[in-house]
């Protein structure tokens, strides 16, 4: 689980940049005190930039991950297309909606589908594709893709189980 | 204080007979001296005058130089008034006296004469420093040059003109070691002496000093001296900066002195973000870029090698240390460039966007199978790609997080046979590095995008890169 602050006057902040330093985070319970939920290093951050802090491991939501499919299409000698289909099961069982940010390493899912030629990969978004939209532009590069999934508040003792689908085509893997 | 060269004139008594127990008459102290100090070697030419009595005849002058650090194959006397009746006929070293010679003058008259000695001396050096102050704006700058002289040659020297000698010269022996060893020791080819040490040198010139005193009584010591002095061939000397100290310094042994040598005022600087990976390391540094002209109240002399120490005046008064770095000799009209390290307002960040392949080509081959337990033939190509152009498509991301708009160069270099593809304005800073400029406003983020095309396997012919002014291709998952 990360909190985002934003070193900006609409956050409170945005007087001065802040410098690297630990940050302890408190939390106010119902009883009127606070309970330390973590702490982390904060990067030097300029104002309007962004303090990304890491506070543990949020085991309320739940991921099951599967790479769905995986097909080679043969272009000719050793030369072939891939398409990989990754599909998340997804379940929320926190009283409060969650932005969840779904990363996937490109390497790595090509590693794991077998393919992995050691040269870079080209690949592209394909149509099988679940998530509304374009990958997050600040947080994806050619390395990794990240997409954000909106995932509702626990309804009783029910989760909801959302499923979402990545499609990568993978072109002139040798 | 004890006076540690010693410069003795010996009554003319009767001669040749002066080998043992001979008079000596009161010490003429030094008229003036000068000092020319050379920072790129330890070494010092050391020009005095003094004002000598001859008696006409031959004159044995007395030359002593115990515990100092001088070169004693460099000592060397001339006459500056009346020349043409002072000769040195020639110049002795006594076995039994270390340290000291003798030249023999045959003067033609009795009076006074001004007589300047030179040498070379090691322990005496001078090096440079500067104060930088940068105004609140980083618009100008006042630079202040120092030069710090450090006497530790043994001895005193009062009311010395300080010459300050900027420039590499080439010395094949070193003044510390020839001040170590005996006179007259010709050093033997491939001589190894940073290697023999400091006592095994003292030994040997013992040794030798006894051979050479050997010598000279087998060539006899008590001979005649010729009125005609031996030829000496001269050499010029190439041009090099001398820095010239106003009136004299008083440098006693074991001392340092720091004089101020220049105060620029309002020397304008530049500020700019550099990236070159290789001089400055993986990262975007600040830099303040002065030249060294009339301009900017400097131009009058090269800057010697020095440490600059860099601060920053706050509107409050106060200073802002900034950083301490050395710099190079910097010629007339030269930049002075000094790097402040990176700037954690300004975020540099090379994104990768994406990659794709074309122009793929492979060799041609087949294996043929048949299906054994049914009528059927496969031909399988089994072709393997060889060479193929592989396209990267990159964002260089920069955050000005800080008040005032940036400039930045930026250069890299690429291996193999490349393409820079971009509509940034870019030129080749060599055969395999682009330089490309721009420029961010305060509080703007921006990307510079290009792509880069590299020929990969049989597809590469060069090695080299070229620029094309494009636009980059696509990259659909942002776009």
């Amino acid at each position: 689980m990360h909190y985002v602050l934003t070193n900006d006057a609409d956050h409170g902040l945005g007087g001065e940049s802040m410098p690297y330093g630990k940050v302890r985070i408190f939390q106010k319970d119902s009883t009127g005190t606070t309970a330390f939920t973590g702490e982390d290093w904060g990067d030097f951050t300029p104002i309007d930039d962004k303090m990304k802090l890491y506070l543990g491991v949020a085991q309320d939501v739940v991921v099951k991950r599967t790479i769905e499919r995986r097909d080679r299409t043969k272009v000719g000698g050793n030369l072939s297309h891939y398409d990989v289909v990754v599909k998340y099961e997804i379940e929320n069982f926190k009283d409060t909606p969650v932005t969840l940010d779904l990363a996937e390493q490109i390497e790595n899912l090509r590693a794991e589908a077998g393919f992995n030629s050691g040269r870079p990969a080209e690949w592209a978004i394909g149509d099988k594709t679940t998530f509304s939209g374009k990958p997050d532009p600040d947080e994806s590069s050619r390395h990794r893709v990240l997409f954000q999934a909106e995932l509702p508040a626990r309804q009783g003792d029910k989760a909801e189980k959302i499923v979402h689908k990545l499609h990568l085509t993978f072109r002139n893997q040798f | 204080m004890k006076r540690l060269l010693a410069f003795i004139l010996m009554l003319a008594v009767a001669y040749p007979a002066i080998a043992r127990n001979i008079d000596l008459s009161t010490v003429p102290t030094r008229d003036t001296v000068q000092l020319t100090i050379y920072n790129a070697e330890d070494l010092t030419l050391v020009r005095e005058t003094r004002i000598v009595t001859f008696k006409q005849g031959i004159n044995p002058l007395q030359f002593s130089w115990a515990n100092t650090l001088i070169d004693p194959t460099s000592v060397e006397l001339r006459f500056l008034t009346r020349p043409d009746e002072l000769t040195v006929l020639d110049t002795t070293y006594p076995h039994d006296k270390p340290q000291m010679l003798y030249w023999n003058v045959a003067s033609e008259f009795s009076g006074e004469a001004r007589v300047e000695i030179t040498y070379f001396t090691s322990g005496i050096t001078w090096r440079a420093d500067y104060t930088g102050i940068a105004d609140p704006d980083e618009k100008t700058m006042r630079l202040e040059g120092f030069v710090t002289v450090t006497n530790n040659s043994g001895e005193d020297y009062e009311d010395a003109q300080v010459r300050l000698v900027v420039g590499t010269i080439n010395l094949v022996e070193k003044i510390a070691q020839l001040a170590q060893r005996g006179m007259m020791q010709v050093p033997a080819a491939g001589y190894g002496g940073a290697l023999t040490g400091r006592r095994l040198d003292r030994s040997r010139s013992q040794r030798a000093l006894k051979s050479m005193v050997a010598e000279a009584d087998a060539m006899g010591f008590d001979m005649a001296v010729p009125m005609e002095a031996k030829q000496v061939i001269k050499e010029g000397l190439s041009e090099y900066f001398i820095f010239t100290i106003e009136g004299t310094e008083t440098v006693p042994n074991q001392w340092s002195k720091r004089m101020r040598s220049f105060d620029a005022a309002d020397a304008p600087i530049k500020v700019q973000y550099r990236y070159r990976a290789n001089e400055y390391g993986n990262q975007l540094v600040r830099m303040f870029l002065l030249t060294n002209d009339e301009e900017s109240s400097l131009g009058q002399s090269p800057l010697p090698d020095g440490v600059v120490r860099l601060f920053r005046r706050n509107d409050t008064g106060s200073l802002s240390y900034l950083t301490a770095q050395s710099i190079k000799y910097i010629p007339i009209g030269e930049k002075i460039e000094l790097n402040l390290g990176a700037d954690p307002n300004v975020v540099f960040e090379l994104i990768d966007l994406r990659v794709f392949r074309d122009n793929i080509w492979g060799t041609i081959g087949a294996k043929v199978r048949r299906q054994f337990d049914a009528p059927g033939i496969r031909i399988e190509d089994r072709g393997r790609v060889e060479g193929w152009d592989e396209h990267t498509v990159y964002a260089q991301r920069i955050r000005n997080y800080t008040d005032k708009p940036i400039d930045l160069e930026i250069r890299r270099a690429f291996g193999g046979d490349a393409t820079f593809i971009s509509q940034t304005d870019t030129k080749r800073h060599d055969f395999n590095t682009v330089q490309y400029t721009a420029q961010v406003a305060p509080g703007d983020s921006r990307d510079v995008v290009y792509e880069l095309l590299l020929r990969q396997g049989s597809n590469q012919k060069q090695n080299r890169i070229e620029i094309k002014n494009a636009r980059p291709a696509d990259v659909p998952w942002l776009d």
